[in-house]
């Protein structure tokens, strides 16, 4: 951490902050310039809120310099981190699929659709059983009977599921059908329910918040993180921005950065990522080309009589096409499909 | 280096002494008074300001090497 004084900070100042800062049991590293202080802090600065520095008086400026997460940081643990969900794994040279309907509409409905998925080598089925609607009008998802037909139409295919829970309470009840669990954007900073999640042993799906950075994003994984649950899959699904054309923006240039910052595996969500369905494909393909280790899609047989985002759900044998062309631009950048 | 080292030796001993008479390790009026003394007995050519960069790292240090003394005691 780097304290910089202001131009006329007196010596009191200083002294104060120097205090302060040596009670908290850290080394500095002064140096006195011809018109300005710098302190270089050394010590466990993670603890510190530079918020509590930054208000001193003589304190021109706070920087860190070390990270705030730790568990999910690549200074961390130099090596990718791999999660195995059911036959698939994400992480490491192997790109993991998920997809599936939006919302689990019925037995038959999830039933066909991952059989219909199996055929393309599909491992992981989502499907939502509570859905987080922006209206409290539209269809609210099916709940635990939901989870129980996701759970047959997986075992039926030897396929695993993933289905997003809301409420902590809902974390039990799920564990008994599903073999991961997803954050949805808006629960990302729902700190209660990610504490909940750091208890369990099973993987977890975290989507990036429609307005987080990348860093809050990170934090929000150190949460589950700092309860034990290490297993932990980044997602990008599209942040707002001033462009309306398309229903979010799908940040790419997340997958890199975050590759960098952390050992966590990162996919991306290019359904929600451009909300509207010819605009999915492309944006898949260039997740896979950015680097991504997998790709959550929505696809359903008859998208336009889904319950829920329909416009941007893939036709299966759009998906099927996708598929084929993700394998070539995965062999390109040395990944498999 | 060996004056160095042995400036660290009274260092310590002061550390110890302070810490029975249960004196501040950082005790800013001596602190301003070695960078006085010493830019007053500067005879150049380098700076003052460069004197006192030079002796805020030794005296970082001497802090530094004080308070893993004074832990190391207490544990």
């Amino acid at each position: 951490m780097i304290v910089v004084f202001n131009e006329n900070a007196t010596a009191k100042q200083i002294q104060k902050v120097t205090e302060k800062l040596l009670d908290k049991g850290f080394d500095l590293h002064r140096s006195t310039g011809s018109s300005q202080v710098v302190f270089g802090v050394v010590g466990d600065t993670l603890r510190v809120d530079t918020r509590d520095f930054e208000v001193l008086d003589g304190v021109h400026e706070v920087i860190r310099i070390s990270e705030p997460y730790k568990l999910a940081s690549r200074s961390f643990k130099k090596e990718d981190t791999i999660v195995k969900v059911g036959k698939a794994t994400f992480g490491g040279k192997k790109i993991g699929m998920i997809a599936g309907p939006c919302s689990i509409e019925s037995r038959d409905q999830i039933k066909k659709i991952a059989k219909m998925l199996k055929k393309s080598g599909t491992k992981v089925l989502r499907g939502g059983a509570y859905k987080p609607r922006t209206s409290p009008y539209a269809f609210q998802g099916m709940g635990e009977e939901g989870l129980k037909y996701l759970r047959e139409a997986g075992d039926m295919n030897d396929m695993a599921v993933v289905s997003e829970v809301m409420d902590r309470m809902d974390i039990i009840p799920a564990l008994k059908y599903v073999d991961m669990i997803q954050v949805g954007a808006r629960n990302m900073q729902n700190f209660a329910l990610l504490k909940e999640l750091g208890k369990i042993n099973i993987p977890i799906l975290l989507k990036r918040g429609m307005s987080a950075t990348l860093q809050e994003l990170l934090m929000a994984a150190e949460y589950i993180m700092a309860g034990g649950n290490h297993q932990v899959i980044l997602c990008e699904r599209g942040i707002r921005t001033f462009e309306t054309y398309t229903r979010n923006t799908l940040d790419i240039s997340a997958v890199p950065v975050l590759q960098q910052l952390s050992h966590l595996p990162v996919i991306t969500d290019p359904s929600h990522g451009v909300g509207i369905r010819d605009k999915v494909a492309p944006m898949a393909r260039a997740s896979v080309a950015a680097g991504a280790d997998g790709l959550i899609l929505e696809v359903h047989y008859d998208p336009d009589k889904a319950f829920s985002d329909g416009a941007q759900t893939l036709y299966v044998n759009q998906y099927e096409q996708l598929v084929k062309e993700l394998k070539i631009i995965a062999s390109a950048v040395n990944r498999t499909l | 280096m060996y004056l160095l080292n042995q400036r660290a030796e009274q260092v310590i001993e002061m550390g110890k002494v302070k810490q029975k008479m249960e004196i501040k390790v950082f005790d800013p009026k001596r602190e301003r008074d070695i960078f006085v003394n010493m830019t007053e007995k500067n005879p150049g050519p380098l700076h003052v300001d460069a004197i006192v960069r030079i002796f805020e790292r030794i005296i970082d240090e001497s802090r530094r090497l004080e308070r893993i003394e004074a832990n190391e005691k207490n544990e």
